[in-house]
């Protein structure tokens, strides 16, 4: 038995190719740090393919012993597509010359691995701490002022993120003991209301867009690079589905959660004149789907919300790099100042409809086979208004970035634009991942048998399917060119859109000056109050109150006759001069103090 | 579309002759038209799947004939016109606001 377990004691943690071709592109300069976006994804994915379910790595750190790995078929599955996912984009980035963007896109994609393969709670931390702070150079590569405000807000919502998980598992901790950092599923306790859960639930929560907690996506995404979002939207997004497919299977909130996501995104997809916004809306519309799926808990739903992970990782990418391309090339990404780059872009628009076909579902592309099983199963469990948002953010998704991307961005009127073709770099990546969506579209057994239930026998590619799917898509497609040819179609106007980032970008400026304007003025007031009319007050009296206290006594004391034989005007004119210059003949002190002290005797005796 | 646009790709206009775009737009038509009239055949003449179970309110209604298109048209007529009075309602702006807002 000793001698099985030390056989699956993996060596090398899943995550090493890529964290060594990190460190090693920060080192190396031009083509020479480009290539390591290439090689390391190529040795990582070729060791996660020896990798076997079941093995794993321990790893002592503080005295704890931690798993730092542990390989089941989904940890494999993220590990083969988060891979692939940075092979892509490593070659659509390779014409970067910025050291500093190359290493950090390579560690990000490492701590992605690092998370789908986490054993238990303490790695999950690390790795997802590490997600947060590697990602943000991907924003603020840009080197522009919104970018790097963006940047710090996306660091903000991340940072909490990783916080609110370090809370979670240390009440868990401080509960149940080492139990507590196993990743076994909390559905139970969430349910059951444990305040360590609903914690977690929050931070991955926070990653995954939950609706209220979205706004960082389509805030940071859309200030990156033209290469940043082809990274960003493949790994952060997808860690939290697959820790959330891990944790929370079943979880029933988590179906009215997906539902909302599904749903609210479409109507800012339609108002949104940046194109790269629109993505992020149809992202947060596509991760609402897997959260449906996992929701719903069965081992086909949960299968179909992995499938959807991984088949949306690479039509959303996709479409991110061929407006990525766009970007570069035009400098510009709003769909108002878009449109008839075709004729300068054709292979950009070839691999942007391949990507677009797949996300809206298209029957032989890559959405079909995954999403299909979600719906599937939304409806076997009885779901019924569920289903219905759920088939209405199907005909939405068509709408927004099925025909809105292609159209806006490379037919409808021209912009006057004249650009050159994507670098070839750039068409390449676009060519690998279409062939993917339209390969997995035509052969789904290839992603179904790398699910950890093998998606139960289910066959995307039966008759009624096939009919449903299509009258969906026609009949939203022809929707949209009825309201086209009528002129009543929603125009691309040079605008932002009110989301929740006004709470903390509008509100939360205003309530700042509001405060900063009341306590300042509190602050004034005390000021003026105490520091000028108390202490002035107080100094003027010491300065001037003992010679009016002495000017006060000099005619009775002169009466009596202790103060001389002059007269009393001039008697009182010397005690003036005397008790503002402060000196007083000794024999005059000590007689004070005599009668203070008599005064403090008499005080302390009654 | 573009009849301004006099580019020396002239290969490529064909994608914006008036004539080719109504074509395409017919053409469009018919393959709705198709798929419909496939629904029906299909519905009639073999058994159409329920999406949901027998004690579901929906099973006699989902695999009905043109379910799905009727759906798919209306909602996204819905949605364009939702998203209308979500930018203004009545000549004022509900969510839209102008570029430099943030930075104001």
């Amino acid at each position: 038995m000793n001698l099985l377990a030390a056989s699956m004691e993996i060596e090398f943690h899943p995550a090493t190719a890529l964290l060594l071709g990190g460190l090693v592109a920060a080192i190396l300069r031009g083509r020479f740090a480009s290539a390591t976006l290439v090689i390391a994804p190529l040795f990582g994915l070729w060791y996660v393919s020896e990798l076997e379910v079941g093995s794993f790595s321990t790893l002592n750190l503080f005295g704890y012993e931690i798993l730092s790995v542990a390989v089941d078929s989904q940890a494999k599955l993220f590990g083969y597509l988060f891979h692939l996912a940075a092979l892509v984009a490593g070659i659509y980035s390779f014409h970067l010359k910025d050291p500093w963007q190359v290493s950090t896109a390579l560690l990000y994609a490492a701590s992605a691995v690092g998370v789908a393969f986490a054993g238990d709670m303490l790695s999950l931390f690390l790795w997802w701490e590490g997600l947060a702070i590697t990602s943000v150079f991907q924003i603020w590569g840009r080197r522009t002022k919104q970018a790097e405000d963006a940047g710090f807000r996306y660091l903000f919502f991340h940072i909490s993120s990783g916080l609110l998980l370090l809370a979670g598992i240390l009440v868990r901790f401080h509960d149940q003991g080492s139990s507590a950092l196993s990743l076994e599923p909390l559905t139970q306790s969430l349910e059951s209301g444990e305040f360590g859960s609903l914690l977690i639930l929050l931070a991955i929560g926070i990653k995954a867009a939950f609706p209220g907690l979205h706004a960082w996506l389509k805030d940071g995404y859309a200030e990156a690079t033209p290469t940043g979002p082809v990274w960003l939207c493949a790994f952060t997004t997808k860690c939290a589905v697959c820790i959330l497919a891990r944790l929370f299977p079943g979880a029933e909130v988590l179906i009215s959660i997906g539902a909302v996501m599904a749903v609210f995104p479409i109507f800012y997809a339609i108002l949104e004149n940046d194109l790269r916004r629109v993505l992020c809306y149809s992202k947060i519309n596509q991760i609402g789907f897997m959260v449906v799926g996992i929701g719903i808990g069965t081992e086909l739903a949960i299968d179909g919300a992995l499938a959807h992970a991984f088949t949306h990782v690479l039509y959303k990418g996709l479409l991110f790099m061929s407006m990525g391309a766009v970007l570069l090339r035009t400098g510009e990404i709003r769909g108002s100042h878009l449109g008839g780059l075709h004729k300068r872009m054709p292979w950009t628009t070839g691999f942007c409809i391949v990507g677009a076909a797949s996300i809206s579902a298209v029957p032989l592309f890559s959405g079909f086979v995954s999403k299909s099983i979600i719906i599937t199963e939304t409806a076997r469990n009885g779901h019924v208004f569920v289903w219905f948002c759920l088939l209405f953010a199907s005909a939405g998704v068509l709408h927004k970035a099925g025909i809105k991307i292609p159209f806006v961005a490379f037919f409808s009127g021209d912009a006057g634009k004249r650009p050159k073709e994507a670098p070839f770099n750039m068409l390449l990546a676009m060519g690998i991942s279409s062939f993917f969506c339209i390969f997995l579209g035509c052969n789904p057994q290839w992603l179904y048998s790398m699910l950890p239930n093998g998606a139960g026998g289910y066959h995307p590619y039966d008759a009624t399917h096939l009919i449903t799917q299509f009258e969906i898509l026609l009949f939203s497609a022809l929707s949209y060119m009825v309201l086209h040819l009528k002129g009543n179609n929603l125009s691309e106007l040079p605008s932002v859109n009110l989301d929740v980032d006004w709470i903390y970008r509008k509100a939360g400026r205003r309530f700042m000056r509001a405060m900063t304007l009341f306590w300042n003025g509190v602050n004034e007031k005390a000021h003026a109050f105490f520091i000028g009319i108390i202490v002035t007050k107080v100094n003027s009296f010491t300065k001037a109150g003992q010679v009016y206290v002495l000017e006060f006594l000099s005619d009775p004391l002169h009466e009596i006759g202790i103060l001389g034989s002059d007269s009393k005007a001039k008697t009182k004119a010397r005690i003036s001069k005397r008790a503002s210059l402060g000196i007083h003949p000794i024999g005059l002190s000590a007689l004070f103090g005599l009668i203070f002290l008599l005064g403090f005797l008499l005080l302390a005796q009654s | 579309m573009n009849k301004k646009n006099k580019t020396p790709d002239a290969a490529k206009r064909r994608l914006n002759d008036p004539q080719n775009i109504r074509l395409f737009i017919r053409g469009f038509y018919c393959v709705c038209a198709i798929v419909m009239l496939a629904d029906f055949i299909f519905s009639i003449g073999w058994h159409k799947h329920a999406a949901f179970s027998k004690d579901s309110g929906l099973h006699g209604v989902e695999p009905l004939p043109a379910f799905y298109g009727i759906f798919g048209f209306l909602s996204c007529l819905c949605l364009v016109y939702a998203t209308k009075f979500m930018r203004s309602w009545k000549g004022k702006n509900v969510l839209m606001r102008g570029e430099d807002y943030w930075e104001k």
